[in-house]
């Protein structure tokens, strides 16, 4: 079958029957269907739709969630991949079942966000995706927030959500909250051009000492672009703090100006055969939290930890 | 300013193309006289193109500050014109003409047994809007190919006072390195040093690439790709000693168009970088 256009549901179950009873029909008709599968989902959820599919669990990509929901960016690249995979293997569309791993509270709006950029970022892509969303162990607020998040909402009956916000709604009403920093920074510079960057970089290295050169590396390359974006679209003083714990720099950079007036900045691909718009999402698949404050000035600020 | 400051003028090479910036006469006289008695001492030829300050002021200027003006203009050493009267003799910068003119001004300077070549330019005439210089951030890269070929080297003068830093910053951008007005410690060395062969083609970078010198390395990225197309041989690119922080190098690295570079001593951390920034939305109606 063929299809254009994103369908995006949020499957709120509360056991393994009821995610069963929603997921394995899906499953089961897009085979009828030809259509690509894809399930990242946590390893028990895993083993009861394997169990349950038996030889035809072999036609089912099947991804570790822990491992796909590590960078919000980074996953959308991923399923860039995926769609592109299944088109070039001839597949009119793709069935995906997405298990977010929310993880720790502090990361809970990150991950909300990236539910939300999904409408925006696949809007025109043949997929259907399923977004199961456990009841017993998430708390309330994420489970709200999915209903602001998917159009359609399965509870277990199908319906079109009445408290869906459009992406571009719905992010500047949830930004994300900044890396945490431990007290006073390290290194507070100002940064006035594009000539500073060498020394800025020496700072950096001087305050990541002991660090290994791959996270050392992607460490300098982020530093070094969001000063040259504050550099280049901010406005009035513009600043470079650094923060470090025991295995985490955070870097940021603010200045006086409004911010990004795109709330996707980043989270898509880089523009094909442009030369700029690479920069932030090239940040965004190399540090570990990103997020940008506007609430007086503009602050961008990352965090890269080492392994 | 201290005597540190001036001093990094001595770690300049052969090769190099150096954006100055100045922000008193006594700084630009301080800074070139060093750069002149390094010169001297190595047996290079100097010509010291000047503009805000008239040709006897400068030779004065360096007198006071040690240099045997005298004796090394006498022996043919050193040259200093006033820019008026020397590449803006028409009145307007010709900057197709340029790359030529210090072909031509370093082949003497080789024929007559110099080790080397060495151009000061006080470019404050570009500050009064003369007919061509529109163009002199794209010249100042493009004039990056004579320089990179290892026997001469420049030393660009930029006046604070009569460049904003919006001016500047095409300009920075177009040399290899800068020495800014933030730029006080000791140990400073250019940034970055672009070195070219022709045959077969191959540039070799050494230093970090960011968004000071990028448009330097993509005009060098350019002609080399031209060089190499007109040789039909593959360009070379030595990136062993070099790093880059810069997405818009990396993206011109791997998907210019039809042309590919050859990439020598890649380091991981580039390679991982290519993959990522290679990667493209390949499924039908997708955004782009």
């Amino acid at each position: 079958m063929t299809t254009t256009g994103l369908c995006h549901e949020a499957l709120l179950y509360d056991s393994d029957t009821a995610y069963c009873d929603a997921v394995l029909p899906f499953l089961r008709d897009g085979l009828a269907d030809g259509d690509a599968l894809v399930a990242a989902v946590p390893g028990d959820n895993m083993a009861l739709l394997r169990d349950a599919l038996g030889a035809d669990a072999a036609d089912v990509t099947f991804i570790d969630r822990d491992e796909w929901y590590r960078r919000p960016a980074v996953t959308i690249a991923g399923w860039r991949e995926q769609l592109a995979h299944a088109q070039a293997r001839g597949h009119g569309r793709a069935r995906i079942v997405g298990e977010v791993a929310f993880g720790h509270a502090d990361r809970h709006v990150a991950w909300t966000r990236y539910e939300s950029v999904v409408n925006a970022l696949f809007a025109d892509a043949p997929a259907w995706i399923i977004c199961p969303y456990d009841l017993r162990t998430l708390p309330g607020q994420v489970v709200a927030d999915a209903h602001r998040t998917h159009p359609v909402i399965r509870d277990p009956h199908r319906r079109d959500s009445s408290r869906y916000r459009p992406p571009a709604a719905l992010l500047p009403e949830l930004p994300e909250p900044l890396p945490p920093v431990p007290g006073a920074p390290l290194a507070d510079l100002p940064l006035h051009d594009v000539t500073e960057l060498g020394a800025v970089r020496r700072t950096v290295r001087a305050i990541a000492s002991g660090w290994p050169d791959d996270p050392l590396d992607d460490l300098l390359l982020v530093t070094t672009e969001i000063a040259v974006n504050g550099l280049r679209h901010g406005s009035g003083d513009r600043r470079l703090r650094l923060w470090r714990t025991a295995d985490t720099v955070i870097c940021e950079v603010s200045d006086d100006g409004p911010g990004p007036r795109d709330p996707l900045v980043g989270y898509g691909p880089p523009p094909d055969g442009s030369p700029g718009g690479r920069g932030l999402w090239l940040v965004r698949q190399l540090c570990d939290a990103m997020a940008i404050s506007t609430t007086t000035g503009t602050r961008v600020r990352i965090s890269v930890t080492a392994p | 300013m201290g005597r540190e400051v001036t001093a990094m003028v001595e770690t300049l090479q052969p090769g190099d193309h150096v954006c100055w910036t100045i922000g008193t006469d006594d700084e630009q006289l301080r800074v070139t006289a060093r750069f002149i008695t390094d010169g001297l001492a190595r047996r290079h030829r100097i010509v010291y193109f000047t503009h805000s300050l008239l040709p006897q002021a400068v030779a004065a200027g360096l007198d006071a500050r040690g240099v045997p003006v005298a004796e090394a203009v006498a022996a043919g050493q050193l040259r200093i014109t006033s820019s008026s009267g020397g590449y803006l003799a028409t009145g307007r910068f010709d900057a197709a003409a340029m790359p030529a003119a210090w072909a031509a001004e370093q082949a003497v300077a080789r024929a007559a047994g110099w080790a080397g070549l060495r151009a000061i330019g006080d470019m404050a005439w570009a500050a009064s809007r003369l007919p061509g210089s529109e163009d002199l951030a794209g010249y100042e890269a493009r004039v990056n190919r004579v320089f990179a070929e290892g026997y001469a080297m420049a030393l660009c003068l930029y006046d604070r006072r009569l460049f904003t830093a919006a001016e500047l910053a095409p300009i920075t951008a177009a040399h290899p390195c800068t020495k800014g007005p933030g730029t006080h410690e000791a140990g400073w060395e250019p940034g970055l040093r672009m070195r070219f062969a022709a045959t077969p083609p191959r540039l070799t970078l050494r230093g970090e690439i960011d968004a000071s010198n990028r448009h330097a390395v993509a005009a060098m990225l350019d002609t080399l790709a031209d060089e190499a197309a007109a040789a039909g041989t593959t360009a070379e690119v030595d990136v062993s000693e070099a790093a880059v922080y810069d997405v818009a190098t990396i993206t011109r690295l791997v998907r210019d168009g039809r042309r590919t570079y050859r990439l020598i001593g890649e380091s991981p951390q580039l390679t991982k970088l290519i993959r990522l920034l290679a990667v493209r939305p390949a499924y039908a109606g997708g955004p782009a």
